[in-house]
């Protein structure tokens, strides 16, 4: 992948673990913050999410909900590509300037870095790259935390993520009770606890620690499916009456799609007058029914039936065609946000179970 | 009597064995504990598959809005409620539909019990008459089904579905034990500025994924307002403007038409009072026009009617 | 009026004086209030000039969009005006705004807009000194109240 190939990124290191006690956690996070903008999980107005902070009181990694996604931190939901103005018979136009300084973004999961490096391909992969994306990409150095905590709706080790997994992480802590344990994965990770002394070598205890704490997460995950060739099977069951069941119940919110960390999908709208104005990109749904409409009025995804089909077959099948991975990870945040308990387990299931027509 | 579940699976299974009806919509267990999900049933084998209980939350009317062929659908008070309002505004045939109406004690405010289990997961549940008992990793809680109610059943003054064909389960009494518009009377005595402070930050937090519309039955226009792009009179940022317009406006359409089954409220992902503003569109048409809707099928959308001497004070 | 009217519109008031004057819309019905405001005019009646005219067929035709998107759009203050009840040239229209203006209005005072930017008021084609007073009236506590700032949409 170019991004990857492009920046240090790639960098593969393998440094000795460290380890930090929680005690001192947020004496690592204050230091971090004279430095750099960071993003860390905190929660707003009742909601877990991932937001600037400015101070380590502010972080919480025991959220009583799984936290929003991090996609918000790259891709926010509304982005200003541009602004003009008509100055003197002039039209100026301006692009919201490039980010000043280096960002972190800490305790994010396996999951959701997963999902970042699947929006990486959607993005960066090709011709004409989202500038607007790649400047925070690249600009943003990012601390995994191993999930060690699974929720009953996470089915990620069905799809092929670890919930002790490190790609895409540039630093990773590892919760194993009263401390973590630290590994730097690439050097700009590395960078960020260099000289901290609130480091100390991990002892071989501490890695046995991990080693059962990382075995007993995994051990929690209760959902298992299997999705072996799903896209072979969603191209034989196109047409099939399947996708008229499954889909009966969706009311067609964009509920799924705006909690989804893979989901990128956007509208392009121009807000202003013909002397000043903006366009900005928001988030957009494939759930909605005019996500496809033509501006002829015709409308070639007419029901739920499409669209569903659509959202499936997009993560399913046409990722794996153009990236070759599939575009969930398994978080399970749809399927606790639907509010009609619309279950992609239940999907999945019913789409491997079901034999051509 | 049997229970109201065995009732709605006995009457199911006749009316689709009868043929008198193609499909029979009603809820199912969930894939998440305490949750329901809508359900489809065609064929009288599948009717086991239909429950009733206090989790029953989703507003099935939704379904019936641009259904073609006779339908049953298994609805407790605000649905039928929802039916009728779409009955009366010629949305719903009446002859196509067989209303299952069921009496109903209130459905549960997942969020609510979360709230109280502070991050704590629950991997399974049950049910009786006024307990829900609740476990997980390393916990086990019973909790009184009647804490744990949607603030719209809390204060709902019409728990039988006013018009129905059938009914599964005994009639209740209505009760009239709180003030309905506690909550709206708390927000009208604070000041105009503390009110737009308050809206600020609940309409602030909207993410526009519109889930509150779509779970609407009675949001059923072919194009909404917050889609229409010529000319386009909401626009479609998250700018504190835009959601607030998009929710104002929202009121307004619902305005008198709106039974407060809560659906809204459940379904929104970022925990806002969206009652805050249709129970006050509900206050505004009681107490102007003496109105509720979704109550009679003889009656007319109240915004849609006039009399000689409505109230009109405020106009110069 | 598309919001760049009215953009354009609230400009010119904006430039017409340094000190700040209230920019107030007027929905005029054409049957009754827009007349009036012509009676008011041929007497030589004055009213303070902050307000700008729109006519519309009905007061019925006011869609609480138009008064919403107005307050976006930095408008201050707001008139709807039609025919008395019994009045109205297609009989009702104004009698089922009533019922849509009386919930727009309770609604906006309760998300916490302010009761003066929202005001109507029936003036027939005979009322030029009614329409006059109606004018002077909401100017003087548009003016009161100050710049809008509730709903406006930020740059």
């Amino acid at each position: 992948m170019i991004l990857r190939s492009s920046s240090n990124r790639s960098v593969v290191l393998k440094m000795k673990e460290k380890t930090i006690e929680k005690k001192d956690l947020s004496g690592f996070i204050d230091s971090l913050l004279e430095e750099y903008q960071v993003f860390a999980p905190t929660i707003a107005e009742g909601i877990p999410r991932f937001d600037r902070i400015s101070s380590s009181t502010q972080v919480s990694l025991d959220s009583p909900k799984l936290e929003r996604s991090p996609k918000e931190v790259f891709f926010p939901q509304c982005e200003t590509l541009f602004t003009y103005q008509l100055i003197d018979g002039k039209m100026t136009m301006e692009e919201p300037p490039a980010l000043e300084s280096e960002r972190v973004l800490l305790f994010v999961r396996p999951c959701d870095v997963k999902a970042l490096t699947l929006m990486d391909s959607v993005f960066t992969s090709w011709e004409p790259k989202d500038t607007n994306y790649l400047d925070k990409r690249e600009k943003t150095i990012i601390v995994g935390r191993a999930c060690s905590r699974p929720w009953s709706t996470c089915f990620c080790t069905s799809l092929g993520v670890d919930p002790f997994g490190k790609e895409g992480m540039d630093l990773v802590f590892e919760d194993i009770g009263d401390k973590y344990v630290v590994e730097a994965l690439t050097e700009r990770g590395g960078k960020i606890i260099d000289g901290s002394s609130l480091f100390k070598d991990a002892e071989k205890k501490d890695l046995e620690n991990l080693k059962e704490v990382s075995k007993k997460a995994t051990e929690a995950i209760r959902s298992e499916l299997d999705v072996k060739e799903i896209e072979k099977k969603l191209k034989a069951i196109y047409d099939d009456s399947f996708w008229g069941k499954v889909s009966e119940k969706c009311v067609g919110c964009g509920v799924c799609s705006y909690l989804c960390p893979v989901c990128h999908c956007f509208d392009v709208q121009d807000e202003g007058t013909e002397l000043k104005g903006k366009r900005v990109r928001i988030w957009d749904a494939c759930q909605y029914p005019i996500f496809t409409l033509h501006a002829s009025g015709h409308n070639p995804r007419t029901s739920s039936r499409e669209r569903i089909r659509q959202r499936m077959m997009h993560k399913f099948s046409y990722f794996i065609e153009n990236f070759g991975e599939l575009a969930c990870v398994g978080c399970g945040r749809c399927i606790k946000g639907c509010p009609g308990n619309m279950d992609i387990r239940e999907v999945l299931t019913g789409i491997m179970a079901t034999e051509a027509d | 009597m049997s229970e109201p579940r065995d009732q709605i699976r006995e009457h199911a299974r006749r009316l689709l064995d009868e043929g008198k009806v193609e499909v029979i919509i009603g809820y199912e267990k969930g894939s998440v504990p305490l949750q329901s999900t809508p359900c489809f049933v065609r064929d009288a084998d599948n009717v086991e598959r239909l429950i009733w209980d206090s989790t029953c939350g989703p507003n099935l009317a939704k379904y019936l809005f641009d259904r073609e062929g006779k339908t049953g659908i298994v609805a407790k008070a605000c649905d039928a409620r929802s039916i009728v309002v779409g009955i009366v505004e010629n949305q719903i045939e009446r002859e196509d539909v067989v209303v299952i109406g069921v009496p109903c004690e209130g459905v549960i405010d997942l969020k609510k019990i979360d709230a109280v289990l502070d991050g704590k997961e629950i991997l399974e549940a049950s049910m009786d008459n006024d307990k829900v008992s609740v476990k997980g990793d390393g916990f086990e809680q019973i909790l009184s089904k009647k804490e744990f109610l949607c603030d719209s059943c809390i204060s709902c003054r019409h728990r039988n579905p006013p018009v129905y064909d059938i009914l599964a389960g005994d009639e209740l009494e209505e009760t009239k034990e709180s003030d309905e518009f506690e909550e709206i009377s708390k927000l009208e005595a604070k000041s105009p500025e503390e009110r737009w402070n308050h809206f600020s930050k609940e309409l602030g937090k909207c993410i526009r994924c519109y889930a509150c519309r779509n779970v609407c039955p009675l949001c059923y226009c072919k194009e909404c307002f917050v889609d229409e792009t010529m000319p386009s009179w909401c626009g479609k940022t998250t700018d504190l403007s835009d959601t607030m317009t998009y929710h104002i406006i929202r009121a307004l359409h619902i305005a008198g038409r709106c039974v407060d089954c809560g659906a809204c409220s459940r379904a929104c992902p970022e925990d806002i009072d969206l009652r805050a503003l249709t129970k006050k569109v509900e206050k505004i048409v009681r107490e102007l026009y003496d109105y509720e809707p979704g109550l009679s099928l003889e009656e007319l959308p109240v915004l849609g009617i006039f009399e000689q001497d409505d109230p009109q004070e405020f106009i110069k | 009026m598309t919001s760049v009217e009215i953009k354009s519109e609230s400009k010119k008031i904006e430039d017409m004086d340094k000190e700040w004057e209230p920019k107030v819309l007027a929905f005029l019905c054409n049957w009754c209030s827009y007349a009036g405001a012509d009676l008011a005019g041929i007497g030589r009646i004055q009213y303070p000039p902050n307000i700008r005219v729109i006519r519309v067929p009905c007061s019925g035709r006011v869609n609480p969009f138009f008064l919403i998107k107005s307050l976006q759009c930095g408008i201050d203050g707001i008139l709807v005006s039609g025919c008395h009840p019994g009045e109205c040239h297609y009989v009702s229209g104004n009698l089922v705004a009533r019922r849509r203006f009386a919930v727009l209005k309770s609604l906006m005072e309760y998300i916490g807009i302010e009761p003066g930017r929202l005001n109507f008021s029936w003036v027939s084609a005979a009322e030029g000194e009614k329409f006059s007073r109606v004018v002077s009236e909401v100017v003087k506590e548009v003016k009161a109240l100050g710049p809008v700032k509730r709903l406006v949409k930020g740059e």
